[in-house]
C-alpha cells in the first residue's frame, strides 16, 4: 500500500520539474556546441528585425517585437567576445526567461534537446583566460562529444569583468 | 513569484486567524456572562497575534505589524484586567482579524500589504481609541464598564510606540469621531452588510438541509457578528440590538443549547430579510427605519427564552410548549405584516396584532432594494482589460494604416476607420479612467503623519490639502505614497523651524505645509511646499564636494542642479541622524519611485522662505499622443505634448559656438540643436541642417531642436517598457509597437536635452 503511494508520488513529481532536469537545449556558436538548461527556454524564433537601442553594451543588439511583447536581444557571439558575423537563414533567436523577463539570445544555429545526466557533467576548467569562460557551468559529455553547458544567469547578468581580468592577466 | 517565506507566512497566519476568532468570541462571551476573562485564552490569543506580528515584521509587512501591534496592546490591557472584553472590544478584535485576513490576501496577490491602508487605519484608530478607554484616559462612549484604576501600571507596561503616541492620540480623537461616518463609509457599510447578510442567508439555507453542520452555524454566526459590529460602529443601535438578539439564538444553536430546527431557521431567515430591508432603507435615505421594532424584539426574546428552556432534558415538558406557540404566532403575524397589506384577517385576536396595526409598515418598504454603485473587480482582470485595449489600439493602427492601403483612396473605408478610431479612443479613455483613484487617499494619510511628526519634533504645523479630488492611476498612487511620506518628513524635520526660531525671524509660529495635486499640461503635479528655512545651497554643495559628487566646490551650478544632489543615495546634510531622517535614504527612494513612473521632480527653494517640491507625473502610464519621425532607418516617437513646432531651417539662421554647439534662431530665441543621429549612432539621410527638419521640443524652461529626416505622422502610442534587462536609458522613455509591427523608441525630451548638454560639455 505504502509502496503504491510512493510510486504515485514519484509519478506526480515526474510530471513537474523533474522532466526538465538534466535536459539541455543545445545550439551552435562558432565551432562549438553549447547547452542551456531547458527550463529557461520559452521558444525559438527566426531572425527578425531588431530595433537598435542606444547606450547598450555591444552584445545587446536591440529589441524585437515578439507578438506584442518587446524583448531585448543579446548576440551570444559578441557576448563571448567572438567576432560578429552576418546573420543568415540559420541564425535563430532563442527566447529565454529569467527573473520574469524574457530575453532573446542570438545564436548561429539551434541543434537539439538532449539529456545529460549529472554524472556526465564535468566542472568548468579551472584555468581559463578567455573572457567567455566565466559563463560556463560545466562540460557535458555525450557520445564522445563535449557540450559546453552555460550558466544562463551569468550569461545574462554577469557584469563586464573583462577589464578587470585583462588587467590581472 | 511570491517569496516562499511570504507564502508560508500567509498560510500560517490564515490558520491563526481561523483559530483566534472562536477564542475571541468565547472570551467575549465569558467576560460578559461572568465578568471574568480566562487568562489562558487571552494569552493564547495574544501569542497568536504576536507571532503574526513577528513574522510580518521580519518580512517587512508594516501594515500588518501596525494592526497586530495595536491589537496586542489592547489584549495586553485585557490580560492585565485594565480593559474588559466587552462587545466593542471583542467585535473590534474580530474585525482586526478580518482585516488581517484581507491584508494576507493582499500580500498573496501583490507581495505587499499596501492598498488596505484606509481600512487598517480605521481599525488601528479604533484600537487606539479602545486602548485609551482601557487606560482610562478618555471616557468610554459605549455603554461603559467602570474604568479600571491601575492606569499607572499600564503606562509602564505598554511600552515603546504607545507612549510616544499617547499625547498625539488625545488630539486625534476629535478627528476620529468626525471621520466616523462619512458618506463613503456609509456606502461601504451598506455594501458590506449586504454581503454579510448574503453569507448568513446562504449558510442558513444550507443549514436547513444539514442541521448538524457546525461549520455552517459558525459561518452564519460570523457573518451576523460582523454585521452587528458594523451596525454598532456606524451607530445603528436598533439594528445592532436586533442582530445581537439574533446572534444569541445562533449562539444557542452553536453551543448545542438549541436545535437548528426548520422553524428556528425560518425565523432567522426572516430576520435576515428584516435586516436587509433596513439596510436598503439606510442606503436609500440614510435613516435607520425598522418596522415593528418592538414586535421583532418580543419575537426574538421569545425564541431566546425558548432556546434557554429547551434544555435537552426538559425538551418535551409542557413549559416549553407555550413560548413555542407564541413564537410561531408572532412569526406568522410578522409575515403578515409585510405588504400586501392584511387582507385576510388573522383568526387570532392577540396582543401582538394590536401592536402590529399601530406600527404599520411604510408603503414603499418592499420595493426598495440596495442599489450598488460599484462592483469590485479583481485588479488583474482590470489590467488585462487595459492590456487588451492597448493591443486594440495597435491593431486598429495596423488596419487603418495598413501598408497595403498606400496610394489608394477609399472614401468609405476612410469614414469607417475614422469612426473606429473614435470608438477605440473613447474605449481607451474609459478603461484608463477605471484605474484612476483620487489622491485624497494618500493625502489623508499625511494628516496623521504630520500630526505625529510635528508633535514629536515639537513644531507647530498647519497642513493644507488642495486638489484632493485629482485622480491618478492606482499604480502611480501606490508609488508616490512613499515619496510623499519622505518629502513630508523632510519638510517637517529639516524645513520648518521650531516655533521660537520662527517667531525670532518674524514668521508665524505655526509653520505651513501645503500638499496640492493638480493637472498641469500633460502631467499631474503633486506639490509639497513649506514655509520653512529652505534648502541650504552652500551646505549641499559642501557635502556634495565632500562626497565627491561634484568636482570642485562652488562650481557654477544652477540651483536645480545643486538641489538634485539631495537625491543621491546616502546624501544628507543633517549633522546628526534622527529616527525621522538623516540617513539620506529617503530622497533616494523618492527619486527611484518617481523614475519608475516616468515622473520628474522639480525643486524650488528660497533661503528663509521655504521650499517647494513638485512631483511631475505623466497623466497616463499607458498611452500617449506621439509624433512619429524618421532618422535614417530608425523611427522615433516624440510625445506630442512636448513638441512646440517643427521647422525647416535656413543656413543663415545657424550659429555655431566655439565648443561646437549649434544654435538656431527661431524668432527671437536661440535654440540648441540636437543631432539625434549622433546621439544614437545611426546613419541619417542627410547631415545638413537645412535638408532635414528641426522639431522644437520643450522641457521645463529649456528647449531644443531635434534634427530629424522626416515626419511620418501623428499616432497614438501604447507605451511599452524596454524590458527590465535593458534598464533606464537616458533620452528614451520607452517604446511602442507600430502598425507594421516594428518598434519605435519614444524619446524623452528632458533626458535628451540633458544628454546633449553633457555631450557638448564633455
Amino acid at each position: 500500500m505504502s509502496e503504491e503511494i510512493e510510486i504515485l508520488n514519484e509519478d506526480l513529481y515526474d510530471d513537474g520539474e523533474d522532466t526538465m532536469k538534466d535536459r539541455y537545449f543545445t545550439f551552435h556558436v562558432g565551432k562549438e556546441e553549447y547547452g542551456i538548461e531547458i527550463m529557461y527556454v520559452i521558444e525559438v524564433i527566426g531572425i527578425q528585425k531588431i530595433t537598435e537601442v542606444p547606450d547598450m553594451p555591444v552584445f545587446v543588439k536591440g529589441v524585437i517585437n515578439l507578438r506584442g511583447q518587446v524583448i531585448p536581444v543579446m548576440d551570444v557571439r559578441s557576448r563571448f567576445g567572438m567576432e560578429e558575423r552576418q546573420y543568415d537563414e540559420r541564425t535563430c533567436i532563442v527566447v529565454v526567461t529569467i527573473k520574469d523577463s524574457a530575453i532573446g539570445l542570438l545564436v548561429d544555429m539551434v541543434s537539439d534537446v538532449i539529456d545529460i545526466p549529472e554524472t556526465d557533467v564535468d566542472p568548468p576548467p579551472k584555468i581559463s583566460r578567455k573572457p567567455g569562460s566565466r559563463f560556463i557551468k560545466g562540460l557535458g559529455k555525450i557520445d564522445n562529444q563535449v557540450k559546453i553547458l552555460l550558466d544562463v544567469q551569468k550569461l545574462l547578468y554577469d557584469e563586464e569583468l573583462e577589464q578587470v581580468s585583462s588587467i590581472t592577466e | 513569484m511570491i517569496d516562499e517565506n511570504a507564502l508560508s507566512f500567509i498560510s500560517e497566519s490564515r490558520e491563526m486567524i481561523d483559530e483566534v476568532e472562536p477564542y475571541l468570541i468565547e472570551l467575549g462571551q465569558s467576560s460578559i456572562e461572568s465578568g471574568e476573562v480566562n487568562p489562558e485564552t487571552t494569552n493564547l490569543i495574544f501569542r497568536l497575534f504576536h507571532s503574526v506580528k513577528g513574522t510580518a515584521g521580519f518580512l517587512g509587512f508594516n501594515v500588518v505589524v501596525k494592526v497586530t501591534h495595536e491589537a496586542e496592546t489592547l489584549l495586553d490591557l485585557v490580560r492585565n484586567e485594565q480593559a474588559k472584553m466587552d462587545h466593542t472590544n471583542t467585535d473590534l478584535l474580530c474585525r482586526t482579524c478580518d482585516l488581517v485576513g484581507l491584508l494576507l490576501n493582499q500580500i498573496e496577490a501583490t507581495e505587499s500589504d499596501a492598498g488596505l491602508e484606509t481600512e487598517a487605519e480605521s481599525i488601528i484608530k479604533e484600537l487606539e481609541h479602545r486602548i485609551l478607554v482601557g487606560k482610562g484616559q478618555i471616557p468610554d462612549t459605549a455603554p461603559s464598564e467602570p474604568i479600571n484604576q491601575k492606569t499607572n501600571t499600564v503606562q509602564t507596561k505598554t511600552d515603546d510606540i504607545q507612549k510616544e503616541n499617547d499625547s498625539a492620540e488625545q488630539g486625534q480623537e476629535e478627528f476620529d469621531l468626525k471621520m466616523l461616518i462619512s458618506p463613503e463609509m456609509m456606502q461601504r457599510f451598506t455594501e458590506e452588510s449586504d454581503e454579510q447578510l448574503q453569507q448568513v442567508e446562504s449558510a442558513l439555507l444550507d443549514l436547513e438541509n444539514d442541521p448538524e453542520d457546525n461549520e455552517l452555524i459558525l459561518e452564519a454566526f460570523r457573518g451576523l457578528h460582523s454585521f452587528k459590529g458594523n451596525c454598532g460602529f456606524t451607530g445603528f443601535s436598533k439594528l445592532e440590538k436586533l442582530s445581537h438578539k439574533t446572534e444569541t439564538i445562533l449562539d444557542a444553536i452553536k453551543s448545542g443549547k438549541a436545535k437548528a430546527e426548520p422553524e428556528t431557521i425560518q425565523s432567522l431567515l426572516h430576520m435576515v430579510d428584516v435586516f436587509r430591508q433596513a439596510i436598503a432603507g439606510i442606503s436609500h435615505n440614510g435613516k435607520e427605519e425598522i418596522d415593528n421594532m418592538p414586535l421583532l424584539e418580543d419575537f426574538l426574546d421569545d425564541i431566546i427564552a425558548a432556546t434557554k428552556n429547551t434544555d435537552p432534558a426538559v425538551l418535551n415538558q409542557p413549559k416549553v410548549e407555550k413560548p413555542k406557540v407564541e413564537q410561531e404566532e408572532a412569526l406568522y403575524l410578522l409575515r403578515k405584516s409585510q405588504p400586501p397589506p392584511l387582507v385576510e384577517k388573522s383568526a387570532f385576536e392577540t396582543k401582538s396584532e394590536k401592536e402590529l396595526q399601530k406600527t404599520k409598515p411604510p408603503e414603499q418598504a418592499k420595493s426598495r432594494s440596495i442599489v450598488r454603485q460599484d462592483i469590485r473587480v479583481d485588479l488583474t482582470k482590470l489590467d488585462s482589460l487595459i492590456n487588451l485595449v492597448g493591443e486594440l489600439v495597435i491593431a486598429e493602427a495596423m488596419v487603418t494604416r495598413n501598408p497595403d492601403l498606400k496610394g489608394y483612396e477609399f472614401e468609405n473605408f476612410e469614414r469607417s476607420s475614422t469612426h473606429l478610431n473614435k470608438i477605440v479612443r473613447d474605449l481607451q479613455d474609459m478603461t484608463l479612467s477605471v484605474r484612476m483613484i483620487p489622491v485624497a487617499g494618500i493625502f489623508r494619510k499625511m494628516i496623521r503623519l504630520v500630526h505625529d511628526l510635528s508633535t514629536k519634533a515639537g513644531k507647530k504645523i498647519e497642513l493644507k490639502l488642495l486638489g484632493e479630488d485629482t485622480e491618478i492611476d492606482k499604480t502611480v498612487s501606490e508609488l508616490i505614497a512613499d515619496p510623499l511620506v519622505h518629502l513630508v518628513r523632510n519638510a517637517i524635520d529639516h524645513g520648518i523651524e521650531p516655533p521660537q526660531e520662527r517667531t525670532a525671524i518674524g514668521k508665524k509660529a505655526t509653520g505651513e505645509l501645503l500638499l496640492e495635486a493638480k493637472h498641469e499640461g500633460g502631467e499631474i503635479w503633486i506639490v509639497i511646499s513649506d514655509d520653512g528655512r529652505g534648502l541650504n545651497r552652500e551646505k549641499i554643495l559642501q557635502k556634495g564636494f565632500e562626497k565627491g559628487l561634484i568636482p570642485e566646490e562652488g562650481m557654477n551650478m544652477s540651483d536645480q542642479e545643486v538641489f538634485e544632489l539631495i537625491f543621491q543615495p546616502g546624501f544628507s546634510t543633517a549633522d546628526k541622524i534622527t529616527d525621522v531622517s538623516g540617513r539620506g535614504v529617503g530622497m533616494d527612494v523618492v527619486k527611484k519611485n518617481i523614475e519608475k513612473i516616468k515622473g520628474h521632480i522639480d525643486i524650488h527653494s528660497k533661503p528663509g522662505q521655504g521650499s517647494k517640491m513638485i512631483l511631475r507625473i505623466p497623466l497616463t502610464l499607458a498611452i500617449i499622443d506621439g509624433m512619429l519621425v524618421r532618422v535614417g532607418k530608425a523611427q522615433y516617437t516624440i510625445p506630442l505634448l512636448s513638441i512646440r513646432e517643427s521647422i525647416q531651417v535656413e543656413e543663415d539662421k545657424i550659429t555655431t559656438t566655439m565648443d561646437g554647439q549649434e544654435l538656431v534662431q527661431v524668432r527671437n530665441e536661440l535654440i540648441p540643436v540636437v543631432r539625434l543621429y549622433e546621439l544614437h549612432n545611426i546613419v541619417p539621410d542627410s547631415k545638413n541642417l537645412h535638408e532635414g527638419l528641426l522639431v522644437i521640443v520643450e522641457y521645463r524652461d529649456e528647449s531644443a531642436g531635434i534634427l530629424i529626416d522626416e515626419i511620418i505622422g501623428e499616432q497614438q502610442a501604447v507605451i511599452k517598457g524596454l524590458s527590465n534587462y535593458v534598464g533606464n536609458i537616458k533620452g528614451i522613455s520607452g517604446c511602442t509597437i507600430m502598425g507594421d509591427g516594428e518598434i519605435s523608441l519614444i524619446l524623452d525630451t528632458g533626458g535628451l536635452i540633458k544628454k546633449a548638454q553633457s555631450r557638448v560639455a564633455a
